[in-house]
């Protein structure tokens, strides 16, 4: 069973942080110039990929959620160097890139993001004559509904086990806008909007949940033909893209999930853990092992 | 010609709609429809099909909740399809491809839900068989610099309360209700609760970090000249005098850029 994750400049994968993961998804999506941005750099992306393949990993670009039309010709130009560099695949969200590098590029697997809004089992096969390889159906599914779409279109479907999910877009980067001033580079830092005991975080284009999705206590019970799994570790370090990653890959394994480890992974989410969404319930719910609201 | 739509949220909006100069109404129905305001009954439809068809005047269902059971939303749109309704807004791709293979010739719209951000996005659904795209505000504009294509359909709104957040992408809704409550999904037809209208901190000292935002075109001349179909008014939830200021004002300005166009002054 394959263990993705995300990252978005190369510094984030020659510290090792990546060595737990299946596949990694390089670029940050939500940012064209976050620093090192792997989506359009050139000499880095191509260290990225053969570090990479190095290690028997695969490796796809993560491309733009929401692109303008002015946007498509740069992202078309990154996706084509990407290719010269070997990557192995791109993650899509938006349908209208699809459609371009579905034509472009009729043999790249395509694997489709959540903000594709894969909601039903109709989208996802409509997505499989494109091109699409693997959904990432939207965070308001539940797990059923999920394994629903595998077993009804024969995709891979990607489940995001641990992390934050990007639940909003906004058309320019938050921090830009909120400090009315050019990139000031807030996302490298972490930067959270609050009201009550809600939590957000704005990274880029995207608002964040404050609480991390975690699966870990329902791993044992969640394996599916269809499902591949992933950890979200944009916007954090490598540490923590490591230590969850260790975690996961042991549970993938067929290990039990240590108490020492759900106590890890808690620490490591200093807003909680939710998981609701995947048992029918708001996104900040979370369902322990036991099937209870804790 | 680009016509005029209007939002249908109850009978009497409808009426006062076409007696103010719509061209066409867009009305919900409570299974199929976002929660933006109450929905029509299929009697109630059934009613505003005969008093638009008798002045020559067109409506279309806003079926644009995702349903989780796709079967039975089909014979929810069948039962539509046969009673007259003449086009429906459609809020998932896979539906709507469906929808045009089911339905042949009966006109499909892909909804501002959707997200269509670009022109390949626009492509993508006009490839699929839909009459015409519905586009937010800032890629309307867009739409002032694209290329005329008879196959690509656009509407745009000239009267719209713009979400903060883009259209068919947020889903913080479902996200910030209690734990332990349903998620509720606002792309499934619940109503939004408006988490972005709460008083975040972390906010610029200038007021919410979410502001919403009032949109209304002032000049649809371009807009027509790009070969936009259709000029869409937001707001089921008005009252019918709300819904006739909105429809003779708008009627007034396509009016005029049309003629301006005619009349080579453009």
């Amino acid at each position: 069973m394959e263990l993705w994750t995300g990252v978005a400049a190369l510094d984030d994968l020659t510290d090792g942080s990546c060595g737990p993961y299946t596949g990694v998804y390089l670029g940050f999506p939500y940012c064209r110039p976050y620093p090192g941005n792997l989506l359009e750099a050139g000499e880095d992306l191509a260290r990225a990929v053969g570090f990479l393949h190095r290690r028997g990993q695969k490796a796809f670009l993560a491309t733009p959620p929401a692109p303008a039309t002015a946007d498509l010709a740069w992202i078309a130009a990154a996706v084509g160097r990407a290719r010269e560099a070997g990557i192995d695949g791109a993650y899509v969200h938006n349908l209208g890139l699809v459609r371009l590098l579905s034509r472009a590029h009729p043999d790249l697997p395509l694997h489709a993001g959540c903000f594709a809004n894969v909601y039903t089992g109709l989208t996802a096969g409509l997505l499989a004559g494109h091109g699409v390889r693997r959904v990432a159906p939207h965070f308001e599914l539940s797990l059923a509904e999920m394994r629903a779409i595998g077993e009804g279109t024969g995709l891979e479907v990607e489940v995001l086990v641990h992390g934050a999910m990007p639940l909003s877009l906004t058309d320019r980067c938050h921090a830009v806008t909120a400090l009315d001033q050019e990139c000031p580079l807030a996302c490298r830092g972490e930067r959270w909007l609050t009201a009550g005991d809600l939590r957000l975080r704005t990274m880029g284009q995207a608002l964040w949940s404050g609480r991390d999705v975690c699966l870990a206590e329902h791993m044992a019970r969640l394996g599916h033909a269809s499902f591949v799994f992933r950890v979200e570790s944009l916007g954090r370090d490598g540490a923590w893209r490591r230590a969850v990653g260790e975690i996961y890959a042991r549970l993938l394994a067929g290990e039990p999930l240590a108490p020492a480890a759900m106590d890890e992974l808690a620490r490591l989410a200093p807003w909680g853990l939710c998981n609701g969404y995947y048992f029918g319930l708001s996104g900040r719910t979370y369902v322990n092992g036991r099937g209870e609201v804790a | 010609m680009a016509a005029l739509l209007a939002p249908g949220g109850s009978v009497a909006a409808v009426q006062a709609a076409v007696a103010a100069g719509a061209d066409g109404v867009y009305c919900g129905f409570p299974a199929a429809s976002r929660a933006e305001g109450r929905g029509l009954t299929r009697d109630e439809v059934a009613v505003c099909l005969d008093i638009v068809h008798r002045r020559g005047r067109f409506l279309h269902l806003a079926a644009n909740a995702v349903p989780g059971d796709t079967a039975s939303f089909r014979a929810v749109l069948a039962g539509f399809r046969d009673l007259g309704v003449d086009g429906v807004i459609l809020n998932d791709p896979g539906l709507i491809a469906r929808t045009v293979r089911d339905f042949p010739g009966w006109p499909v719209y892909a909804s501002v839900g959707l997200g269509v951000s670009n022109r390949e996005d626009a492509l993508f659904y006009a490839a699929l068989g839909v009459r015409a795209v519905v586009l937010a505000p800032d890629t309307a504009r867009e739409v002032l610099a694209w290329p005329r294509d008879p196959a690509v359909g656009v509407e745009v709104f000239c009267d719209l309360e713009v979400e903060p957040l883009m259209t068919g992408r947020c889903a913080l809704s479902s996200y910030t209700r209690p734990p332990g409550e349903k998620a509720a999904s606002v792309k499934r037809g619940n109503p939004c609760r408006q988490p972005c209208r709460l008083p975040w901190t972390g906010a610029p000292a200038s007021g919410s970090p979410f502001p919403w935002r009032h949109h209304t075109l002032t000049d649809m001349t371009p807009y027509l000249r790009a070969g936009v179909s259709l000029f869409k008014i937001q707001g089921r939830r008005l009252a019918p005098p709300a819904v006739a200021a909105l429809v003779e004002r708008y009627r007034r300005q396509l009016d005029q850029a049309r003629e301006r166009i005619a009349n080579g002054k453009e």
